[in-house]
């Protein structure tokens, strides 16, 4: 009785780990459009509903705790802001001065043969009612999909920045790629000087611009936009600032740590960037490891 | 071969002094009520977890449900319900399917082994079972990242994702736990092994 018993849950437990295990060598062989994929797509419709409601019913709670959380922070970033004032202060002088100065160099340039962003694009504005439950990986679960226009590929930012880039599709909802996912890859450039290379994220959700010519200028605070190479992402947006530097003799690419505009920890809302219709979508790739 | 012998089973049950616990009947209702709570607490996951977090950590209510269910049914119970519950969160958060399947299926079956000789009714075994499990889980989920390519220190791994995944996983296993036999029915774990085999 007893060894038929443990020959049976033996069984059990094997059977289920080869489910398993030819499960996880067939979603990497079939195609985004397979089985596998396709009832993914579907249980995240049923599923989307469900995170909308939870997320939504306790959205007063999570603003409380939001608001607790950030009032012991308040004080010291008063007096960071207070100082960061009286330097944009001084700041904006010279950059009404460049404004007008770039005015009057764009007009020179024949920029109407250049995708203009963002005019031509429309947004579509989505809630975030679910997030990645690991530290593996960096997704959100938004509350408009295909319906809404969203498809595969497309930039998704806030206010702050870029957010990531649309990575799943169903009929009402979506799922983003976060930047800081470490499959995340960005072509970016800094907006002072001509370094160009690739924004890769990391399980510790730091950034990380690599490939970037060992001679290209650098420093500690230059803005890290979007390039727009290869139509990934839409050109143009911010990403983040430099941070450390790192130059090393013996890697062929410096490495530049960026720290991301966008606080991740508390994205509510974010825009998916829609383009204008007859432009190519924007194909959605990802480093498969 | 000494756990599945039934010796040292026999001689637990004498030192309790506890008699054979009655099977229970898997009924259509009872299954329902296994699903909704797995759906619930992968749902939990996503949406509410995010903000339970402890040092960059998060709650995995889905894997604490599943070590759950099988103290509280055995260790096929637990094999199955941690296959469903790894394939509802694979869909839930569009990963690589069949990863959380794999994890959760060897962690419902081995915590579901080690409850058969424990006591069902106390308040330490769940806690001491899912600071265990989601400790090797997230061991394992670091190797199959590693084999799949996702670089990370050893440092930041331990200190980071999995010593804190289990710190807090621990602290939950009581009240999910309450939550659980509440819902189910308070029904007590089945014995595969006892004194009369």
């Amino acid at each position: 009785m007893v060894r038929k018993t443990v020959v049976k849950r033996q069984a059990v437990l094997i059977i289920l780990l080869l489910v398993s295990v030819a499960m996880l060598t067939w979603y990497f062989r079939e195609p985004v459009g397979g089985v596998l994929h396709s009832t993914q797509r579907g249980g995240l419709r049923v599923i989307a509903p469900l995170e909308s409601a939870i997320s939504t019913t306790t959205s007063p709670f999570k603003d409380a705790y939001n608001w607790s959380s950030e009032l012991f922070a308040a004080r010291n970033e008063n007096e960071q802001l207070h100082k960061e004032a009286e330097e944009l202060r001084n700041e904006v002088v010279g950059l009404r001065e460049a404004e007008a100065e770039n005015e009057r160099l764009r007009e020179m340039l024949d920029f109407t043969s250049q995708p203009s962003y963002p005019r031509d694009y429309k947004h579509v504005t989505a809630r975030v009612i679910g997030r990645s439950a690991s530290a593996w990986n960096a997704t959100i679960t938004i509350n408009a999909g295909s319906d809404d226009g969203i498809a595969m590929g497309q930039s998704v930012v806030n206010g702050q920045g870029l957010v990531g880039q649309v990575s799943a599709v169903a009929t009402n909802s979506a799922q983003v790629l976060l930047i800081i996912d470490n499959t995340s890859h960005v072509e970016a450039k800094l907006q002072q000087g001509s370094a160009t290379g690739t924004v890769i994220g990391g399980i510790n959700g730091l950034l990380e611009m690599d490939f970037v010519d060992k001679d290209a200028r650098a420093e500690e605070n230059d803005v890290v936009v979007t390039s727009g190479t290869g139509q990934l992402f839409v050109k143009g947006i911010p990403i983040g600032v430099v941070g450390e530097v790192s130059n090393q003799e013996i890697e062929y690419f410096k490495r530049i740590s960026i720290t991301p505009f966008v606080d991740f920890n508390k994205l509510e809302e974010v825009m998916v960037l829609i383009p204008p219709a007859g432009a190519d979508e924007p194909p959605f790739v990802v480093d498969s490891g | 071969m000494v756990r599945e012998n039934g010796k040292k089973r026999t001689s637990f049950l004498k030192r309790t002094g506890r008699s054979r616990m009655p099977a229970v009947e898997e009924s259509p209702l009872f299954m329902l009520k296994v699903f909704v709570l797995l759906l619930a607490a992968v749902v939990l996951q996503t949406t509410l977890s995010p903000y339970l977090s402890v040092l960059g950590a998060r709650p995995d209510t889905a894997l604490i449900v599943v070590i759950i269910l099988a103290m509280m049914r055995g260790p096929i119970w637990g094999a199955a319900v941690g296959f469903a519950a790894g394939f509802l969160l694979d869909v839930a958060l569009v990963q690589t399917m069949g990863i959380s399947s794999f994890l959760y299926t060897l962690a419902g079956y081995f915590s579901g082994r080690y409850a058969e000789g424990v006591d069902p009714d106390s308040w330490l075994p769940p806690m001491v079972t899912v600071f265990l499990a989601t400790f090797v889980v997230q061991v394992l989920n670091a190797v199959i990242m590693f084999l799949l390519g996702v670089e990370a220190s050893v440092n930041f791994i331990l200190l980071r994702i999995v010593l804190p995944s289990a710190f807090i996983n621990a602290l939950l296993a009581m009240p999910i736990f309450v939550v659980c036999r509440w819902w189910l029915g308070g029904e007590p774990r089945q014995r595969v092994f006892s004194a009369e085999e």
